[in-house]
């Protein structure tokens, strides 16, 4: 029992290492003078070159892409927040017609990847004059399937007791949404912000296609296009890669649970 | 609780126009578009009838993209899914060193596939990289990863395992998670060992989970884009070029909207048939 303990231990370390060994990789890389890097392959950084990132900030513009990222990223993120919780609400609590075949058709749409669409949407953009602009990047991601049944789920364990009390007090159906079921269901739009924010910020192919000028770049775009230019500078791309996904980093440290918790629910994304 | 008959239309509403705008006429459309000659500079279009589809079925590039999808389907959905479940099935343990190796194995899936791209550019590089010092140790010669037409898809293949295990491994981790400790016990007491637990208890709980991961893995499979267009541009000589990166190149670097469309419906009927398997085997299940 005590070595098969062992070896479990030794296994999953050594898996560890393997996916981790990457980062630890870059990090030193990019901290690495531009010659040394070709030739030197030991963990043990002599030099901290600082400079590779403020180089790499400067290189491509990237105070820009980052403007870009985040805006299309948080307002696409707190739009399905919007949209999922009304919709949500309706399928959850309340009796109309077409019910089932509506909640059916919202999960249908989550199989549907992305890219199975972007033809026809790169027409539809392209005639609504949308192509190369932030709506273009926002409006069509302001829904998704997953944030609906995620709320869905969410207010159907909200106890309707506290529902009818609010009722009792002569409050309406809306003000009881927001300020008596909504904030019940806090963490399914924490799963959603977090689930969201992360799939909108790592996205290049939606970016590549609606976009075409090098202010309407968002990080992962840029990224790809500092690599076309500078392909063999490897310092400056690693600190390039570093500074890009501080973001998703920093929210994987804070809300690793809850991103774990929407793939786990059922995170299809586009 | 009573609402007014309109009032749960008026709150599907915003999410429901977006989804019929955004998904559900971009699919009839796309329908339409893959029966027409659609020019994208002047915007006019003429009927094709089936012209587009007898064009990619006589079209070579078609079929080795098609062929290079199945390959790489092949070879990231079972290994990313049966790493996944047995780095899962390892550490499904309540203590904390455990959450850390879980931890570790997730890191890689808050990284886009575009910056692993880049990341796995730098590994395989020629002559710089690491991958190829490691194999000089070994006294292996260098490898020419992404370089040569017969490795670059299975290195494409290793980069997508490398993010994807971790994301396969916590869905399985939960699905372990829910499974009653009490039938362990019971297998326990009947003496049967690690591999009939498995077996007899943990397979066929896990089985819609694992059915489940299944189809979600295909479906990413058959979309992944971004590592390949940051890696190989679908090279060299067509080499890593998917249905996907094919799709891309018909529409938005020979402007051939139609066939672009016919190759997508192609992509699409894959999906569904997908979708229509796990619905028609695992029912419909919320």
């Amino acid at each position: 029992m005590k070595v098969s303990r062992a070896i479990t231990h030794i296994l999953l370390i050594a898996v560890s290492l393997v996916f981790i060994f990457p980062f630890i990789w870059i990090v030193i890389t990019s901290l690495r003078g531009r010659l040394e890097v070709l030739s030197e392959y030991s963990l043990i950084i002599r030099q901290f070159n600082w400079e590779n990132y403020v180089s790499a900030w400067q290189a491509t513009n990237f105070p820009r892409q980052f403007f870009n990222s985040f805006t299309v990223a948080v307002s696409v993120t707190l739009g399905q927040i919007l949209t999922s919780a009304l919709a949500g609400y309706a399928l959850a609590r309340m009796e109309f017609k077409g019910k089932k075949v509506i909640f059916m058709s919202v999960l249908a749409t989550l199989i549907i990847p992305y890219h199975i669409l972007i033809v026809p949407l790169f027409v539809m953009l392209s005639r609504f004059g949308w192509i190369n602009t932030y709506r273009g990047m926002i409006i069509p991601m302001l829904a998704n399937g997953f944030g609906i049944y995620l709320f869905r789920q969410f207010f159907k364990k909200v106890p309707v007791e506290l529902e009818e009390a609010a009722a009792v007090d002569g409050a309406s159906r809306w003000t009881t949404l927001w300020k008596v079921v909504f904030p019940q269901a806090l963490p399914a739009a924490g799963t959603l912000f977090i689930f969201t924010f992360v799939a909108e910020w790592n996205d290049l192919f939606r970016w590549l296609i609606f976009t075409h000028s090098s202010d309407m770049r968002n990080v992962q775009l840029g990224l790809s296009v500092f690599q076309e230019q500078f392909a063999t500078d490897y310092v400056r791309l690693m600190a390039a890669v570093v500074i890009i996904t501080i973001p998703t980093f920093v929210l994987f440290l804070v809300g690793q649970k809850k991103l774990i918790q929407g793939i786990s629910i059922g995170g299809i994304k586009g | 609780m009573r609402h007014k008959p309109l009032e749960p239309y008026l709150y599907l509403s915003p999410g429901l126009v977006c989804l019929i705008i955004f998904i559900v006429i971009p699919i009839i459309f796309l329908l339409l578009l893959s029966f027409f000659n659609w020019d994208m500079i002047s915007g006019v279009y003429s009927f094709a009838g089936l012209k587009n589809y007898i064009e990619m079925l006589s079209d070579p590039v078609f079929f080795q993209a098609a062929r290079n999808t199945a390959v790489y389907a092949a070879g990231v959905v079972p290994l990313s899914m049966a790493i996944g479940l047995i780095i899962a099935a390892l550490v499904n343990e309540k203590i904390k060193i455990f959450s850390i190796y879980r931890s570790s194995v997730f890191i890689p899936v808050i990284v886009s596939l575009a910056a692993s791209g880049v990341i796995w550019l730098w590994i395989y590089d020629y002559r710089s990289g690491i991958l190829n010092h490691i194999l000089a140790g070994a006294g292996i010669s260098r490898i020419n990863w992404l370089g040569s037409p017969d490795t670059a898809l299975l290195s494409v293949i290793i980069v997508t395992l490398w993010q994807r295990i971790g994301y396969n491994m916590v869905i399985f981790f939960a699905g372990l998670q829910v499974i009653p400790r009490n039938l362990y016990e019971a297998a326990m007491i009947d003496g049967a060992n690690g591999l009939k637990r498995f077996r007899y208890v943990t397979w066929p709980n896990l089985l819609p989970t694992t059915s489940f991961v299944l189809v979600i893995n295909l479906i990413f499979a058959f979309r992944d884009f971004d590592q390949i267009y940051v890696m190989t541009r679908g090279g060299p000589m067509r080499a890593t070029t998917t249905l996907v990166y094919h799709i891309y190149e018909t529409a938005f670097s020979e402007f051939n909207i139609g066939m672009a469309a016919a190759a997508t419906m192609v992509l699409f009927s894959i999906v569904m048939a997908a979708t229509w398997f796990y619905l028609r085997f695992f029912g419909e299940k919320e």
